[in-house]
């Protein structure tokens, strides 16, 4: 029997907007509300790509042998080619490889760990290198105060086999008779933008994400207590307290939000990632993993580090 | 559990940090700076906590006026 495991995670932040500096009293008054100080934003003439690569890049001495890449975005550079095959070039990478694209937001990384899971458990990939970037930025217009919640990002991580089973099952729901509370379409002006409906989608995570929670843990045979953290997708400071009221247990909830931001996919690796160097986490440390978003989707998924 | 609507009026008020006697039957978003995006989540928090996570909250589709509130309030037979 094949495993699967993470072998790796890096990531890749463009600088601190600074938007504290400048206006401090609307940011005071937002950070009290969303947790957020900061947010990241990328130059004018970068892209998913770019940060995708950059991410990529820390972690290029262990990228040799990679079989496979896959690209969470929703904001890709074209609507075809697909961003995966863009970045094999870009990063020189064999071309004996499997390169895909995910269309999936602040669930992506789950998607995108089910998918290298499956691949390399059932013998097709040995190594896959799974990028998640978005670029949210670019679609949000200066008046939409959603610009104070997101921030552009990638990540990379790198998922391999294993001799031992590192992943639980994975559990995903999907609704999407909702699929215009998060949404990029033409405006009036003809441009394509960003739209949130805020409580709404507040009000869907408050009331969905405790319940996949438990009938998870229900299906899985497992309790929160066996888990050392768990990682929600980082939508906001809001949410993330809501989250933690909800399960009833201190401390359990990893929050990074307050100088990155909501970074979409890449909110779960990027707090992974930064759990472990802050020795928060240890590798094999059992931690439960939850995104959620645009669909509306959502999904949840254990394993050890 | 039931609320009245003087507590409801004292929730809001609460959710949105201004005072209790500025809230009524016909207040709604325009009428307060603080009532924005945000505050419609302050609200919503505040009616899950008060009803301790026991009430469908994705029914509610607009939180920007009280008279709506009420209405959703109402219709889940928790409204005095």
């Amino acid at each position: 029997m094949s495993y699967a495991k993470i072998d790796e995670i890096s990531y890749y932040l463009p600088p601190v907007n600074n938007l504290s500096k400048k206006n401090k009293i609307l940011f005071n008054k937002i950070y009290k509300k969303t947790g957020i100080l900061n947010t990241r934003i990328s130059k004018k003439n970068e892209d998913v790509i770019d940060l995708a690569y950059s991410a990529s890049l820390k972690i290029k001495k262990k990228l040799s042998n990679i079989e496979g890449v896959i690209f969470v975005t929703q904001t890709p550079r074209y609507l075809l080619p697909s961003c995966a095959c863009i970045l094999q070039d870009r990063l020189k990478l064999s071309k004996n490889i499997f390169a895909v694209d995910i269309n999936m937001g602040c669930s992506g990384y789950i998607y995108g760990l089910s998918v290298a899971k499956s691949l390399i458990e059932s013998n097709v990939l040995k190594k896959i290198l799974l990028v998640c970037a978005d670029t949210y930025s670019k679609y949000i217009d200066k008046n939409n105060n959603n610009k104070y919640l997101f921030s552009d990002a990638a990540s990379a991580t790198l998922i391999s086999k294993s001799k031992n089973k590192k992943f639980g099952n994975f559990l995903f729901k999907t609704d999407g008779s909702k699929y215009e509370k998060i949404i990029i379409r033409k405006n009036k002006e003809g441009k394509q933008a960003f739209e949130m409906d805020g409580a709404s989608v507040y009000t869907f995570t408050l009331m969905e994400i405790p319940k996949i929670l438990e009938r998870y843990l229900k299906k899985e045979k497992r309790s929160i207590k066996e888990m050392k953290k768990i990682f929600f997708h980082q939508a906001s400071g809001i949410i993330l307290d809501t989250l933690e009221r909800k399960i009833n247990k201190k401390k359990i909830v990893y929050k990074n939000i307050k100088n990155i931001g909501n970074t979409t996919s890449s909110s779960i690796p990027i707090s992974i990632k930064d759990a472990l160097n802050k020795k928060i986490i240890k590798k094999n440390d059992e931690i439960l993993l939850c995104g959620f978003g645009v669909g509306l989707s959502w999904g949840v998924v254990s394993l050890k580090i | 559990m039931k609320i009245e609507k003087k507590d409801l009026f004292s929730l809001i008020s609460k959710a949105l940090n201004i005072s209790t006697k500025k809230i009524n039957d016909k207040s709604k978003s325009n009428d307060f700076e603080e009532w924005d995006s945000l505050g419609q989540l302050a609200i919503i928090t505040s009616l899950d906590k008060k009803f301790k996570g026991k009430l469908n909250l994705n029914e509610i589709t607009e939180v920007d006026d009280v008279k709506k509130i009420i209405g959703f309030l109402k219709k889940k037979k928790v409204f005095k």
